[in-house]
Parts: structure tokens; sequence; C-alpha cells
């Protein structure tokens, strides 16, 4: 049995009131496995942020539930046992207004049982750190190395990184991706990442979970799901247009080109027994799977409406 | 002999006005000196373990509290800046306290009177005239104390990001903003009275020398309005019968609990369980402005509020006969409770 390091289930939050109530998350079920780097995608106001703000015990749900690491982070005194066990890099990287030293320092007196100076050290040197920049002065970058490297000295479980890579140069975000893999996520223990860099995300993650409008759309390992979804383009007369396994049909004069999210293989076998020729069977990547995966459930939003 | 004595309150509070700040920027300015030399190339930090050595505030906290866990101790060691806030204001304070044994004030009451009367009248007056402004440090004190446990980007998101209970953060935060700015209060006029000693000796033990009957008389008397006072300036009576009739401790006892009062109902208003975005700073701030101006406009018009209800809420603004002790109940208890109210939302909101 797998055991996880956040579980949600129907998880929902609502702000506002009346008809001006906003569901920022809508019955969200997500399932981050423990010992997992796991990429949470999804486009702008799709709930991530508001999501990870539950669990770490800054927002209250709606309804639904939550637990990190076996807790329900919501309320004292299970609040403080998960936050024990938790580093985190907000969004906006405004964690506290103190230079990069200070917040170290300030940050390694919680955790004295975890937080490893080594760590802190080697951060501080691969990303180029300036430790006394007032943080007036810190650019948006070192403002994100800065919160990095206070929650990754942590050494703590669980790792949840709000948009980590804003503001990064491409040797510093080359950097962290390595430190991420090579001291963060051994021992078993896991990395949430929330971010917009797909490229980065499809180098690290072992698990994904694409959100859009508060819901999940597609969770689970990354290998099954590059595997389980391909283009496939076909001739042929009564193609079908709907199917369990298609996301998205293209039609034009000389081929149909489909989107499939599970089982191509059978899907391209049942069409070529039906008389049909395959013409092209392409692999997607994460950035095409994502896009295909907003497009096709904006457009159902629109015919719902 | 007066001549003398005016001379040597300029130099001694001039002294003490000038001389804290030099002091206070000289010892932090080694401090951070010794801080930076103390990191080798290797060091990421200046704290113990790579030191050496620990700070006299941190080995008090470890003894005083054995029970706290690291990171309440390490909560309770960040809350060192409240103290340094508290000396400042403690300061400020001092100043404000003290002005009214300058000469210049000392020699605006009645000139005619003998100087014990007129320094003791002019130091209660000044003392008791401030309670406008004690009322925005009470403010500012709030606002201190809220941007670790509201929604403050400054640092209120980190320590709800660490493991400490919201209860801990905010009584701690509260109590010891709040214990700082009513320790400022009482240790500015317990030295501003020992300068009073210095450099005057014991007024009060002065004023009523029977030299004068209508001082004599003064503590029998009716208490004299705000016009009765300025009509006679020259007379000095309106002056003698408030000097004589003035309560120092109730006097003081009542800034404490006007200005907890004020403390707590800026919290209370600050967490309130609701959502309008934007629009709840500005509820907040314009109901607590709203409180504030009521109060200033009853210390600015004197009696702008009836008598009866300014006793309840033991305000005591102005030198006078002073409201009964019990009354300082209810604005203390007024207190607790919107404190009580602010920490129950503070548990209940999201930040």
């Amino acid at each position: 049995m797998t055991a996880f390091a956040i579980q949600t289930h129907s998880l929902v939050k609502t702000y506002g009131l009346g008809s001006k109530q906003i569901r920022a998350v809508d019955g969200l079920s997500l399932n981050v496995p423990e010992g997992s780097i796991y990429g949470l995608l999804g486009r702008n106001s799709a709930g991530k942020t508001t999501t990870i703000r539950m669990a770490m015990g800054l927002a209250r749900p709606s309804s639904g539930e939550i637990k990190v690491l076996g807790f329900n982070p919501t309320d004292d005194p299970e609040r403080v046992i998960v936050l024990r066990q938790v580093g985190y890099v907000p969004e906006d990287k405004m964690l506290a207004s103190l230079s990069p030293r200070k917040l170290l320092e300030l940050n390694r007196s919680f955790y004295p049982a975890t937080w490893s100076d080594d760590l802190a050290r080697k951060v501080v040197k691969r990303l180029e750190l300036p430790l006394d920049t007032p943080y007036l002065k810190l650019s948006l970058g070192n403002k994100t190395k800065s919160a990095l490297a206070a929650a990754i000295a942590q050494h703590s479980r669980l790792l949840i990184l709000d948009e980590p890579t804003i503001g990064l140069d491409p040797v510093a975000l080359d950097e962290l991706l390595r430190l991420l893999v090579e001291d963060c996520s051994a021992d078993g223990r896991t990395i949430l990442l929330s971010t917009h860099q797909l490229a980065e995300i499809e180098q690290i993650a072992d698990h994904i979970g694409i959100m859009d409008h508060g819901r999940i759309l597609i969770e689970g390992p990354l290998d099954d799901i590059l595997s389980n979804f391909r283009r496939l383009t076909f001739t042929g007369a009564s193609l079908p247009l709907t199917g369990p396994s298609i996301l998205s049909v293209k039609s034009d004069a000389r081929a149909t080109q489909f989107i499939l999210q599970r089982d191509p293989e059978g899907f391209a076998q049942e069409l070529t027994r039906n008389g049909a020729t395959l013409i092209d069977s392409s692999p997607m990547s994460l950035n095409e799977i994502f896009l295909e995966l907003c497009r096709t459930t904006e457009s159902k939003e629109e015919v719902s409406a | 002999m007066n001549r003398d004595v005016m001379v040597q309150a300029i130099d001694i509070i001039g002294a003490l006005t000038i001389f804290p700040p030099i002091l206070f920027g000289i010892w932090f300015f080694m401090r951070e000196r010794r801080k930076s030399a103390a990191l080798t190339a290797t060091a990421l930090f200046s704290g113990p373990e790579e030191t050496g050595h620990s700070s006299l505030f941190s080995r008090a906290c470890s003894f005083s509290f054995p029970e706290l866990d690291a990171p309440q101790r390490a909560y309770l060691l960040r809350q060192r800046t409240v103290l340094a806030l508290g000396l400042i204001s403690t300061w400020i304070f001092f100043i404000w306290f003290s002005a009214g044994l300058l000469p210049q004030y000392v020699s605006a009451y009645a000139a005619q009177q003998p100087l014990p009367l007129r320094v003791w009248y002019s130091y209660l007056y000044h003392i008791s005239s401030g309670a406008t402004s004690y009322g925005i440090f009470a403010f500012l004190a709030a606002g201190q104390a809220i941007v670790e446990f509201g929604n403050a980007p400054w640092m209120g998101r980190f320590f709800r990001t660490r493991p400490l209970t919201r209860s801990f953060v905010f009584w701690t935060r509260t109590g010891l903003t709040l214990g700082a700015f009513i320790s400022s209060l009482l240790l500015a006029a317990a030295a501003s009275f020992l300068l009073l000693l210095l450099t005057y000796g014991p007024v009060w033990k002065h004023l009523d020398n029977g030299n004068e009957p209508t001082i004599a008389n003064a503590r029998s008397q009716p208490a004299p309005s705000s016009d009765d006072v300025l009509g006679s300036v020259h007379s000095g009576e309106g002056h003698a019968t408030w000097a004589l009739q003035t309560s120092v401790p109730r006097l003081f006892l009542s800034i404490v609990t006007t200005q907890t009062f004020f403390f707590s109902l800026m919290i209370a208003m600050a967490m309130l369980p609701i959502r309008f975005g934007r629009m709840k700073s500005i509820l907040v701030i314009a109901f607590a402005y709203a409180v504030f101006i009521c109060y200033i406009f009853y210390v600015v018009a004197g009696n702008g509020i009836p008598p009866h209800l300014a006793q309840i809420f033991f305000l005591y603004v102005q030198p006078g006969p002073p409201p009964p002790y019990r009354l300082a109940l209810v604005p203390l208890t007024v207190s607790a409770a919107l404190l009580a109210l602010a920490a129950v939302s503070n548990r209940r909101n999201d930040s």
C-alpha cells in the first residue's frame, strides 16, 4: 500500500460570498506519494497555490479533507506536527523581509533537529546567493534563492515549492534541479513542486498532477502518462469521433488525427481491424499533453456553458 | 535660588534627551561590527554553534522557560526587537513626561504662586495632556504586534509556517508588545519622577504650606472647569485646586487602562473573521480611527464626553478629581474581552 505525503479528498476552497463566490479549489482529490518528486501543473488560477496554502495551514478548506504526512494541517496541534516536517517556499517568495543570512539564521533556530549547515553552505555556494544583501535590494531571483536555501537546508521530510524557479537564470535553474534530485529527494523525502516550467519538471519529476479550474485533470507517474498519451493519424472511412480513450480529434480532407489519453496500442489495433490505415504514431511531450488537456477542458466547458 | 534650580533642570533634561540615543547608536554599531567580525569565511552564521557564544537573552530564555521547545524558544528570542522598541518608547515618553519640568513651562503658570506648586502643576498637566500622543503610540504598538500573526508579508507568513501554535504566537507577541508598551510608560513615569526629585526636590510636600488661603482650601473645593482655570491663570487658584486634587497613581493607572483599551481594540479589529479583501483594512482603520477621534475630542474639548461616561471608562486626562479605583476594572475587562475575541479570530482566520 502506497503511503502519501499529501492526500486530499473532495477538497473545496471558496472565497467571497453569494454571486461573487469563487471556487478556487473544486472537489480536488490529489495523491502525492511519499518519496516522490511530484510536479503540480496548471494554468494561472488553476488552484495550485490555494491547495498548497491549505497544505501549509495558511488557508482553511471550505469542505473536504486534506492530510499532510498523515495529519490535518488545518488546526493545532496537528498543524504544528506537519510544520515540523515541511520546508516551504511561497509563490511570492515574501517569506520574511530579512537578508539571506538573517533568514537562514532565523530559520535554522526553528529546526535544530533536522537543519543542515553543510546543506545550507552547499545551496548558498551553488546558487551563488549574496548573503548580506538587504532584503529590499534583493532581486526577484535572489529572493527565490534565499527562500530556497532556507527551505532546503531544513532537510525536511516534505519540501513544498510554489513556483520555485521564478526569476532564476538558466544556470541557477540547472543547479536547483540538481540540488533537488541529489540532496532533497534521498531517504524517502518528498518534493512537491508547483510550476509552469514543464520542460524542467519533465527532467526531474517522477509523478505529475495537472490541475485546471480547481480540479485535477490527470495524475500519476510521469512515465505512465507519457506512454499513455499518443498522437495517432489515420486515414479511412467511419472513424470514431468519441470514445473513452480519445481526448481530441482533428480531421482534414486527407486524414484524421487522434489525441489519445490511454491505451493507444489497443485503439490503433481496433481501428486497423475496422479497415483504417495508421499513417503516423508519435509520442507527446509533457508540454503537448498539458496544452491538449487544458484546451480540451476549456472547449468542453464552453460547450456545456 | 529658583533660577539656579531651573538652569539645573535644563542641563539634566537636555543631557537625558541627547545622550541615550547617541549611546544606543554606538552600542548598536559596535554590536553589528562584532557580529561581522565573528563571521569567518566559512562560518555562515554568527550564532552560538559556530562562534561558541550565546547571548544573555538566549541564556535567560533557556533558564526561565525550560519547558518550551526549540521553535518556541526561537520565537521568544526573536522578540528582542520588541524590548528594543520598548526602550525607545521609554525614552520618548520620558522626554514627554519630563517636558513639564522645563523652566519655560513652569514659568507659564501663575507666577505669583510658589515654585513647588507651579512645578507640580506643570508636571501633572504635561503628563495628562499627552493622552492623545500615548494613544497614537498604542495604535503603533498594536500595528507592530499584528505583523507577526496577521497576513502581513513581512514576517507573518514566516511565523505562520513555522512549527508554532497560533495561540502561542498570538499571546507571546501581543503580551510582550503590550507589556513592553505599558512598561515603557511606567518606566518613563518613574524616571521623570526621579528627575523631578533630582531637580526640584519633593515639591508635592510643599504645596499646602498655609501661606496661600486659596491653596489651603483647595482640597475641599469643587473642581473648577477649564474656563474657570483659563480665567484665573494669573491668580493660580484653578491650578492649585487641580494640582491638589489630582491623584498621581490614578493618573498613571488611567493612562495604562486607556492605552491598553486602544491597543486591544486595534488588535481585535484587525483580527475580525470577515473577508472584504482590501475593504477590511479600510474598515478596520476607519473604525479604530473614529474611536480615536472621539477620544481626542474628549481630551481636546475637555469633558466632550459626559463626565459619568468618562468615569465609567476610567478616563482621566487632565489634573483634577480622580475617578474611583474600582472603575479601572471596566476598561481592563473590555480590553481582556477584545483580546480574547482577537485570539479566537486568529485561530479561525485564513492568512
